[in-house]
């Protein structure tokens, strides 16, 4: 299987869309960020990582985009394993995973459709994605992007100069530009509002869900995480404390998770 | 309320044993300098004779030759401004091999570096006369001492500004699979451009003043002019260079403002 296969719409298939097995990370400094992580996730599920700050979750995310080297275990989007790609291959798994950030990381002081065409970038190159020589089917991709976050109005405006919600809708039509089959989002309401940013998750699931992505998003919120999630991952101090369907995660489960980091936010909160 | 029983930070920090080294060897180049200068009061009487003769004898201005000092500005804000050009064309790769974050390795970052601050050092007046050597006399010279003292100046401050970038559009745009290049024109390099057309503006005012006093070494423009009048001992005719000077100069400096300000 290959991450740029068609999707399965929302089905959950038996080969799993990213296996992550025994996975460790430890950092120049000594510092053991993973130990031992075990992950499957299926092609079209939904998997929400919990975790207080510093418990390796940034890290996981990172392993699985090739952007560090696990120091041990192994790692398989798809069939590749981003740990083992360099060049060339590697980019070309990076495009068929999308990323949406915590804090939007748009390019500020250039255009909103600009922004979206940078989601290209992977599959054209730069010259066919710089928004005045864009030829105008990978134009009218840019735009309905744009549509389907409901900011086709704002394309000509400078990303610096939208809210932090519309920001994030912006990052989520970068990442449909990208045609990615798989979607890690690290933390993607955390700078927003409670009100924009469950407007967010609802934008984002939507997408994933009728495109049968599969995602892996890390929250804070447990309230945004039970209701959007079908499973829930806990970590903690590095280790998988628990993965279990979002309902059956019990406030025990939760509440030892997040035990001694004070109360983790509730939506809303 | 808690007592507090730390003692308060000292109102003025005691200065360090490097501290007062810095100033010690400053205090000491100062006074000495000073000394060298030898400004007695009779000297400086001398000079404010010496310079009210100039005076009189340089106004009124003397216009006659007009025609041929604007011409020479001319040709000195086209030297300046083709010197900048290129300069600046060349700075921004030259930047991203010195800037921390863009350098391919820290032995090129390191020669790039090298080089950058060799051709600051060296004083632009010194590259007229090495180039007036290497292409002979005329506004060549002057563009390729233009050339050198903008590099200098404008890698160093493009690549610090490179290394200042938030790294996190970057690494987004790394992140959907895009190449080093990429990640530099469409993230990095975006990032900049307020910054980078701010020093280039500077640049073009600071070339326009150097393009000057090039002359004087024979590397084209109004310099030569000046040059000539002031050995003629024809100050009224330098006056009237001085004043073109003067006038363009500002000019350059009023446009070059407006621009940033649209700009940034």
């Amino acid at each position: 299987m290959t991450i740029l296969a068609p999707p399965a719409v929302t089905a959950v298939s038996a080969s799993p869309a990213i296996r992550v097995e025994g996975l460790e990370k430890t950092y120049a400094d000594g510092t053991r960020a993973l130990r031992g992580v075990d992950l499957t996730v299926s092609p079209g599920e939904g998997v929400v990582v919990l975790g207080h700050n510093g418990c390796g979750k940034s890290t996981l995310m990172k392993c699985l985009t090739g952007i560090e080297r696990p120091t041990g275990g192994r790692i398989l989007v798809g069939d590749v394993d981003p740990a083992v790609l360099r060049g060339a291959r590697l980019r070309a798994l990076r495009h068929g995973i999308g990323c949406v950030f915590q804090k939007f990381n748009l390019v500020g002081n250039v255009s909103v459709l600009q922004n979206v065409l940078f989601g290209a970038l992977g599959r054209h190159g730069l010259l066919a994605c710089v928004s005045p020589l864009a030829r105008t089917p990978l134009r009218a991709q840019a735009l309905d992007a744009l549509a389907r976050v409901g900011l086709a109005t704002l394309a000509g405006r400078r990303a610096d100069t939208l809210s932090g919600g519309q920001q994030q809708r912006v990052a989520i039509a970068r990442m449909l530009m990208q045609e990615a089959r798989v979607v890690l989002a690290d933390e993607p309401v955390a700078s927003l509002d409670p009100k924009a940013g469950r407007e967010v998750m609802d934008l984002l699931w939507s997408i994933v869900r009728e495109r049968g992505l599969t995602v892996i998003c890390v929250l804070h919120q447990l309230e945004l995480a039970r209701e959007y999630a079908d499973r829930l991952v806990g970590l903690a101090a590095g280790r998988v404390v628990f993965d279990s369907p979002a309902h059956q995660v019990t406030a025990t489960q939760l509440e030892t998770l997040y035990a001694g980091t004070g109360p983790a936010r509730e939506a809303g909160t | 309320m808690s007592r507090n029983d730390a003692a308060p930070p000292p109102r003025w920090p005691r200065p360090s044993l490097a501290a007062w080294l810095v100033l010690l060897v400053f205090g000491a180049l100062f006074l000495s300098g000073l000394q060298r200068a030898d400004p007695s009061l009779e000297r400086l009487g001398i000079g404010v004779d010496n310079l009210a003769e100039f005076a009189m004898d340089a106004v009124p201005p003397d216009f006659s030759r007009w025609r041929a000092i604007v011409v020479a500005m001319f040709e000195t804000l086209q030297m300046a401004i083709v010197g900048v050009a290129f300069g600046v064309a060349l700075s921004f790769p030259i930047a991203l091999l010195c800037a921390r974050n863009t350098s391919p390795h820290a032995v090129v970052r390191a020669l790039a570096r090298m080089v950058v601050t060799t051709l600051r050092t060296v004083p632009d007046l010194i590259w007229a006369l090495v180039f007036v050597i290497a292409v002979g006399l005329g506004p060549l010279a002057g563009i390729l001492a233009i050339v050198m003292d903008t590099i200098g100046f404008c890698a160093r401050f493009f690549s610090e500004r490179i290394e200042e970038v938030d790294p996190s559009p970057g690494q987004a745009l790394a992140a959907t699979g895009a190449g080093g290049g990429a990640v530099i024109l469409g993230a990095i390099a975006p990032a900049c451009l307020p910054s980078f057309a701010a020093t280039s503006l500077y640049s073009v005012e600071k070339a326009v003043r150097s393009a000057v006093v090039l002359g004087l070494v024979g590397a084209g423009g109004i310099g030569v002019e000046l040059s000539a009048s002031m050995n003629l001992f024809r100050y009224d005719q330098a006056l009237t260079v001085i004043l073109v000077i003067l006038l363009v100069v500002m000019a350059v400096e009023q446009v070059s403002g407006w621009v940033r300000q649209r700009v940034i």
